[in-house]
């Protein structure tokens, strides 16, 4: 049986750097993937994901493990996507309806489209919702975090998550909506 | 249940938020107004869609170059550093202690240590001399702190080489 992160992050505390880069296998293609969808630059997200395993192994005598690892993992990815996309804070707090709308989606080739027409429609749509949509989804459905972890790791009230889940399903499925009919 | 409630509360639904009872109205709505079928089926969809939304590949070299750094010595926990810094306390007293012991028993002193030692050495043994002239050792401990400040005076050098110290603009 594999060993768990919770292992592994403890023989890591010791010194291990074989322990830290099962870890960093374990989990780099997640945090690669969730910098990339929310700053949408190849270069840019790997930056960060370097940048996040350093973090990670020069604080690991910080880390008590109170959280998951993972939880932890993604609240220093999410700060150094903050550094690089400043409006990303304002933006992930207001809980007012945005005022940005997704641009107009190319037109449906027959009256009724495929179910693997509508997949590949909502995932050209995902690419062109807000940041911070691209955000909450990614770290909801991705990794499969609660919305209590969610907002442990944005820093923001568990309500505005949940808001802003809500709002960017919302978008995806009128947009949907519109292309159907 | 009307469709305008069905509509704010699907959601709630989707994410298993409603009570029994709301859920179940919900449902017995849903199985009657094909518009409100139609779209808890589109929100199925995109959450289908969230959840198969394509992975792009890391670059190649991810894991090696972070690896790499971690491998530097700055970069290992501080147990597994070499204690430099007790060694070299460690010698400090070693040098010391020999330095007293031969000026006490006119021991040779090796090169480099007699170069590097020398000029505590001397003012060790001027201490020794004004002792053996039969001075009381309150006069020789201030004439040693007078000639052991003039010496540490004459003798001072910058601890730092001038190229390790940063530059102010």
């Amino acid at each position: 049986m594999p060993p768990t992160d919770s292992e592994l992050v403890a023989l890591a505390r010791r010194g291990d750097e074989a322990a830290f880069e099962q870890l960093m296998l374990r989990h780099q293609r997640y945090v690669f993937n969730l910098a990339y969808r929310v700053l949408g630059d190849r270069s840019e997200a790997e930056d960060v994901t370097q940048e996040t395993f350093l973090r990670a192994w020069r604080g690991l005598s910080r880390f008590r493990g109170e959280a998951r690892f993972t939880t932890w993992l993604y609240r220093i990815a999410h700060n150094l996507c903050l550094n690089r996309l400043p409006g990303l804070r304002r933006r992930l707090l207001q809980t007012e309806p945005p005022d940005e709308w997704l641009p107009d989606p190319a037109p449906h080739p027959e009256a009724v489209a495929e179910r693997r027409e509508r997949l590949a429609f909502l995932h050209t749509q995902l690419e062109q919702l807000p940041e911070h949509y691209r955000l909450v989804l990614t770290l909801r459905y991705l990794q499969g975090f609660s919305y209590a972890e969610i907002a442990a790791i944005l820093d923001v009230p568990l309500g505005t998550v949940k808001t802003h889940i809500h709002r960017a399903r919302r978008l995806l499925r009128d947009r949907m909506g519109e292309w159907e009919s | 249940m009307d469709c305008r409630e069905v509509r704010e509360r699907l959601e709630d639904y989707a994410d298993g938020e409603l009570t029994a009872a709301d859920a179940l109205a919900l449902e017995r709505h849903l199985a009657d107004c094909a518009a409100c079928r139609a779209e808890w089926e589109r929100l199925q969809l995109v959450i289908e869609a969230v959840e198969t939304w394509p992975l792009v590949a890391e670059p190649p070299t991810l894991t090696a170059q972070v690896m790499r750094q971690v491998r530097r010595p700055s970069a290992a926990p501080p147990a597994a550093r070499f204690p430099w810094r007790d060694l070299l306390v460690g010698l400090g007293w070693t040098g010391l202690a020999y330095l007293v012991l031969s000026s006490l028993f006119h021991l040779p002193v090796p090169y480099p240590v007699d170069w590097l030692l020398g000029p505590a050495r001397t003012w060790l043994n001027m201490s020794l001399a004004l002792y053996r002239m039969g001075l009381d050792w309150e006069t020789v401990f201030i004439a040693a702190l007078l000639l052991g400040s003039l010496t540490a005076l004459a003798l001072e050098r910058p601890a730092v080489p001038a190229t390790a110290i940063p530059r102010r603009k």
